[in-house]
């Protein structure tokens, strides 16, 4: 049986100070090797356990086991030793090289004045490789980007030899492109290296392709845990996080912001050409064939038409050629093709408007 | 690694620098002494005129290595104090320290009626006079302390404890402008005059109790290096490296303010070194290491106070400028200029 790296029993998190209390009764074990994405809306309380993980609020009540012992039995040098933490806040100390920066992850090795040993320098290098900011190093961290400064951190933290690694919103302040990449980064550090990385985030898709387990909180200090297909089928995830208007896309595992159903879509063609064809007319609220069923249930009022539409061409230029009701067209772009189909709608709506 | 020589060479040139004005403090001043015979006078060799060899041991030896002490002591206090709030604007004073010493000095040579401290001072500087004065603004320096170290104890926000060290000041400042509305304008005179500051005030008896107390504050700064490090990316990050954020705290306040209460206690108040060289100390190294930054700040504190002096003595001439305004007219140019250089302060942290 795979040992726990670290578990909770019946944890409690908050700020004792302020007599709150974030978290109840939380209790899981965390594997090496897992990748654990903790997902919850804003103020569920995913840094206050994240800092309560890392040792650097304590717990209110329960206990955290890290290795079978008590945090609290931890000396400083220990946690460090096996806790690796990345926070959401940015830093910029302008004149730390990315190097010195990943250094100062050495802190719980070196001696008094932080000198690094060779063997020191050994284990930053490879923390910056395994990160992908080896190209780095000579440039002065203030000056990188926001994907080029968190892979440095995350570096930072690996240096420290942790044997888990705790990440608060890695993924905040990056682009869509930084952010798949984060998420790759720390999914082959868990699976290559044995670490286990725990992380909170908002990118529900990322963490639904990557995580091996998902942690829920929800903002009644409820949790739930379980692979992410799990919460998926049990309907867990759809619970927690749904707000008026969105609803949850069982089969993409997606939110979508529906559209009132206008009619049900018949395309003809293949490929990617269609499947985009089909995004648009979608977000027009033409559904095609299956999901078109579904969204009739769900849609009381409205006309109710079948839009045709037949993709020419096996490459660009495309022509598509469509048919409404009585009206017909062709378009040689989606865009061109929406407006056409848009002024049908808006004349069978309102007859009175005029001709198209 | 070809960045390792210049930085060789750049503290080489700073150590040269510090040799060559604390030779040249000894040598300008109201009667030019010529290099060659302060070298004689300092390995104890004859000299032509025992006037001279006065001047140098009696008067200027004591005042140089004063200087020397004060620029060490102000500007790594100010570089401790940058790093542990945060904050580039952050001195010696930020802590209340300084204005803890200016309100000691006040009650002394202001209200202390006929008192000792006030009458000898009113006399001139007597030995006595500067003894009081030294006394008075320990002790003022000390209270401020004492305070700052308890109420760190208690304040988790670093923050908090910036704008209390700011509140201090200011309360202490108005102490002292009721003070100086009070008394009488000869009195007023002598505690502005003390708020010049000046090296000259130290003497070989008290020379080393000044001296021990800037070893101590700098051993304790020094001591601290890998934890300033850390600190460069806040706390939280520090504390999950495991520095121990408060027992570091209070090390670095304690250094601080045996640097900052001990040389404003035999210099008076000294403004702009210790805000001005840490920067200059940055963009001089283009580093934020304290490994590199602190000896680096030491050097060009003292340098820049030994240089202070120097001007303010204006050589040649029997003219005494008071040394805050040197060190302002000096500092301020500097500070604009790596403003300017940096284009943005904050980014130094």
């Amino acid at each position: 049986m795979i040992k726990e790296l670290l578990s909770t029993k019946n944890l409690s998190a908050g700020y004792k100070k302020e007599n709150r209390t974030v978290i109840n009764n939380l209790n899981f074990s965390l594997y090496p090797g897992e990748l654990v994405c903790l997902l919850g809306p804003n103020g569920s309380g995913k840094s206050t356990l994240i800092k309560t993980l890392g040792g650097i609020i304590p717990p209110l009540a329960g206990e955290l086991l890290l290795l079978g012992r008590s945090l609290k039995t931890f000396s400083l040098q220990e946690r460090a030793r096996t806790v690796g933490l990345v926070l959401t806040e940015l830093i910029s100390p302008g004149y730390l090289k990315a190097f010195d920066l990943v250094a100062l992850g050495r802190h719980p090795y070196t001696n008094w004045r932080g000198s690094l040993s060779w063997a020191d320098r050994k284990v930053v290098m490879e923390s910056l490789e395994a990160t992908g900011a080896s190209a780095l190093i000579h440039r002065y961290v203030g000056r990188l980007s926001d994907g080029e400064k968190q892979k440095v951190m995350i570096a930072r933290a690996l240096a420290q030899e942790p044997k888990i690694l705790l990440l608060d919103e890695p993924t905040a302040f990056l682009d869509i492109p930084r952010r798949l990449e984060t998420f790759r980064l720390l999914k082959n550090l868990s699976e290559q290296t044995g670490k286990t990385v725990f992380l909170s985030t908002h990118d529900l898709d990322l963490a639904l392709q990557r995580a091996d387990r998902i942690i829920l909180l929800n903002s009644s200090g409820e949790s739930f845990i379980g692979a992410p297909e799990d919460l998926v089928l049990d309907g867990t995830l759809e619970k927690s996080f749904l707000p008026e208007g969105v609803t949850f896309d069982r089969e993409r595992g997606g939110f979508v912001l529906p559209q009132e159903f206008k009619g049900e879509a018949l395309v003809e063609g293949s490929g990617t050409v269609k499947s985009w064809t089909i995004k648009a007319l979608e977000r027009n609220g033409f559904y095609p064939g299956a999901s078109g069923a579904e969204m009739k249930r769900g849609a009381g009022r409205g006309m109710e038409e079948r839009l045709l539409v037949s993709i020419q061409g096996s490459s660009a230029p495309y022509l598509w050629l469509w048919q409404l009701g009585e009206q017909k067209g062709e378009a040689d772009s989606i865009h061109l093709l929406i407006r056409q189909i848009r002024q049908v709608i808006r004349f069978l709506e309102k007859p009175e408007a005029g001709q198209p | 690694m070809k960045k390792r020589g210049s930085r060789l060479v750049l503290g080489l040139v700073l150590i040269l620098s510090v040799c060559f004005l604390f030779l040249l403090s000894l040598s300008l001043g109201s009667v030019a002494i010529p290099f060659k015979e302060i070298v004689k006078i300092l390995l104890g060799l004859p000299v032509e005129s025992s006037a001279w060899q006065k001047i140098v041991l009696l008067f200027r030896l004591p005042k140089a290595l004063a200087a020397l002490l004060a620029g060490a002591a102000l500007s790594v206090s100010g570089l401790l104090m940058q790093t542990l709030f945060r904050n580039p604007l952050a001195g010696p004073s930020v802590l209340g320290i300084n204005a803890g010493a200016g309100l000691g000095v006040a009650v002394t040579v202001l209200a202390a009626g006929g008192g000792v401290g006030g009458a000898t001072l009113l006399e001139g500087f007597s030995w006595f006079g500067q003894v009081s004065l030294v006394v008075s603004s320990a002790i003022g320096a000390g209270l401020v302390l004492v305070v700052i170290m308890f109420l760190s104890r208690r304040i988790d926000n670093i923050m908090t404890l910036l704008i209390l060290g700011l509140l201090f000041g200011y309360a202490a400042e108005a102490g002292v402008s009721i003070l100086m509305h009070l008394s009488v304008a000869e009195r007023v005179q002598a505690y502005i005059f003390w708020s010049f500051g000046s090296f000259s005030g130290v003497t070989w008896d008290s020379l080393w109790v000044f001296a021990l107390f800037v070893i101590l504050g700098l051993l304790l700064g020094f001591g601290t290096v890998k934890q300033l490090n850390a600190l460069l990316l806040g706390e939280g990050y520090a504390f999950s490296m495991g520095v121990r954020i408060r027992r570091t705290r209070r090390l670095i306040i304690l250094s601080t303010a045996l640097l900052a209460g001990v040389t404003t206690a035999f210099c008076g108040p000294i403004t702009f070194i210790g805000i001005a060289i840490p920067h200059l100390a940055r963009v001089l190294f283009a580093s934020s290491d304290h490994k590199l930054l602190l000896p680096a700040s030491l050097l060009l504190g003292s340098s820049s106070a030994l240089l202070s002096d120097i001007v303010s003595q204006v050589p040649g001439q029997d003219l005494l400028l008071p040394l805050n305004a040197v060190t302002s007219i000096l500092g301020a140019p500097v500070v604009i200029w790596v403003i300017l250089k940096r284009k943005n302060l904050q980014e130094s942290f």
